[in-house]
């Protein structure tokens, strides 16, 4: 129990100093890009994968509780719906967590064990300002890009199941998808992953700057980062839900 | 035997001073009760064996690490527990040459060491590639700037991090084990390049070994650590004399 405090005191405290320095020192645009690429462009091919074939799964399934009442015409809400509202914020979040987030704690967890934090200490430039600045940044940012493309082609997923193998037309499906869905529901979906980004973010960074002993240390950190995180993208999902809920009334 | 510097310590120019300070990790005291000075333009070398609490010594002078206790003064001024962001003023006057290097893997050479040129002179990348040579130079080495790390053996690596530790001309350097793991000739070549940094450059430096070919070629003064305690401070002519059974044994397996 001591452990959790401690590590939520870490936590409060790496946020403030990322806080400061990314308001009171002129951002580095040349950093940020590097990590915008390596942390967003080289994780939509796994997200874009993952959730349009989620897409077609979820059609596929929809298809066979929904004939049961003859309602199969609406598979576009309920494809368009799911995915949007949760499926797409949470399943990018817990896979740009295991390969970001990952990424991040195993660079930084080695630079620490080879004293290179150490060094950048030593010569008057801060780690938290040259590293943790841009991968929180690119990870809050990357975040609802990655979600908006891949929620996009989930919903392409159910648009080919349905036309293939349902005989829904496209234009019907895509009818419905616009019907069900409103500024609220991407709103919601959308809002949820500025918050993931940033606990993935976060949660990475800490742990790497925090590795102690060797390749073990780092191994350790390494999939700690990963638990930390989906864990916490799953249960703050539950309680940013509920918050929304409540602000939209 | 040590060679005479060109540039002789000033002992009212204090740059360092410990009073009491001691360190634990834990329940392991590290150090206890040290009392030191750093003089303006003197090699001082903190002679030791492993874990005798040299390399937390030369932490604490950077703020890397904090005392438990007692007091360090730079300049007159006490930095026993100054915020992270007051050591920069002090951190851009002393370089530290850490034990592995600690050169940052994912760049080249020259984007190494033109990393404190860039961070704190905002230099253009025309301007740093002469510094840049000429830092090389000094440690002996020519045309690598394009390398990256994998490509260079231990003893370049320790050599290009010398390079980096002085291309922005500090006041002071701190060595922690500059020739731990290398082989004679490019010991000698470092041995060489601290006294030359002393004589041409005026640098004062601090010295953290357990090696004691290097004390013999850079030490003005010794400290000799034992299991966290000061056992001795002078010179190395006053060390011979000194009766410390470790240090004797020390000297003795050198004469050996």
């Amino acid at each position: 129990m001591t452990r959790i405090f401690e590590v939520i005191g870490q936590l409060i405290i790496l946020s403030g100093e990322t806080l400061y320095f990314l308001l009171a020192r002129k951002p580095e645009f040349k950093a940020w890009v590097v990590q915008f690429y390596n942390l967003g462009v080289k994780s939509l091919s796994i997200t874009n994968i993952t959730i349009l074939f989620t897409g077609m799964v979820l059609a596929l399934q929809a298809s066979f509780a929904l004939s049961n009442f003859g309602a199969e015409l609406y598979i576009g809400d309920l494809v368009s719906l799911s995915i949007v509202r949760e499926l797409g914020p949470v399943l990018t979040a817990l896979l740009v967590g295991g390969r970001v987030g990952a990424g991040i704690t195993a660079e930084l967890g080695s630079m620490k064990i080879t004293q290179q934090l150490d060094a950048m200490r030593a010569m008057a430039t801060s780690p938290i300002y040259k590293l943790v600045v841009p991968r929180v940044v690119a990870c809050i940012i990357c975040l609802p890009i990655l979600t908006i493309i891949s929620s996009a082609l989930g919903i392409l997923g159910g648009l080919l199941l349905s036309s293939m193998e349902l005989n829904i037309g496209g234009y019907f499906y895509l009818a419905r998808v616009m019907n069900a869905l409103d500024v609220e529901d991407i709103a919601a979906g959308l809002s949820k992953t500025f918050f993931f980004g940033y606990f993935i973010g976060i949660i990475a960074c800490n742990n790497g700057m925090r590795v102690e002993g060797g390749a073990d240390g780092v191994g350790h950190a390494t999939t700690d980062t990963v638990v930390s995180a989906s864990i916490l993208v799953l249960i703050s999902d539950f309680f940013l839900t509920k918050i929304f809920h409540l602000i939209a009334g | 035997m040590a060679q005479a510097s060109t540039q002789p310590s000033d002992a009212s120019h204090v740059y360092y001073r410990f009073e009491n300070v001691s360190k634990s990790f834990g329940d392991k005291q590290v150090l206890k009760d040290m009392n030191l000075e750093v003089r303006r333009g003197e090699n001082l070398v903190i002679l030791g064996g492993s874990g005798s609490g040299k390399s937390v010594t030369l932490k604490m002078m950077i703020g890397l690490f904090c005392p438990g206790g007692g007091r360090i003064q730079f300049e007159g001024r006490d930095i026993t527990h100054l915020k992270e962001h007051e050591y920069y003023p002090i951190r851009k006057r002393v370089s530290y040459l850490f034990q592995g290097g600690a050169l940052f893997d994912s760049m080249n050479v020259f984007q190494n060491l033109a990393y404190p040129l860039i961070e704190h002179q905002k230099m253009k990348p025309r301007e740093i590639l002469p510094l840049v040579r000429e830092s090389l130079a000094m440690v002996e080495l020519e045309k690598i700037e394009h390398l990256y790390l994998s490509d260079l053996s231990g003893g370049m690596m320790k050599r290009v991090a010398l390079a980096r530790a002085i291309i922005n001309k500090p006041e002071i350097v701190l060595y922690d084990e500059p020739t731990t793991g290398l082989d004679p000739l490019t010991t000698r070549a470092i041995n060489r390049l601290i006294r030359k940094l002393q004589n041409e450059l005026a640098i004062t430096s601090v010295v953290v070994t357990h090696d004691m070919s290097t004390t013999r070629h850079v030490a003005d003064r010794l400290c000799f650590l034992d299991r966290g305690e000061l056992a001795f401070t002078g010179t190395l002519d006053q060390a011979q004399d000194a009766e410390h059974p470790t240090l004797r044994a020390y000297l003795e397996g050198d004469n050996s």
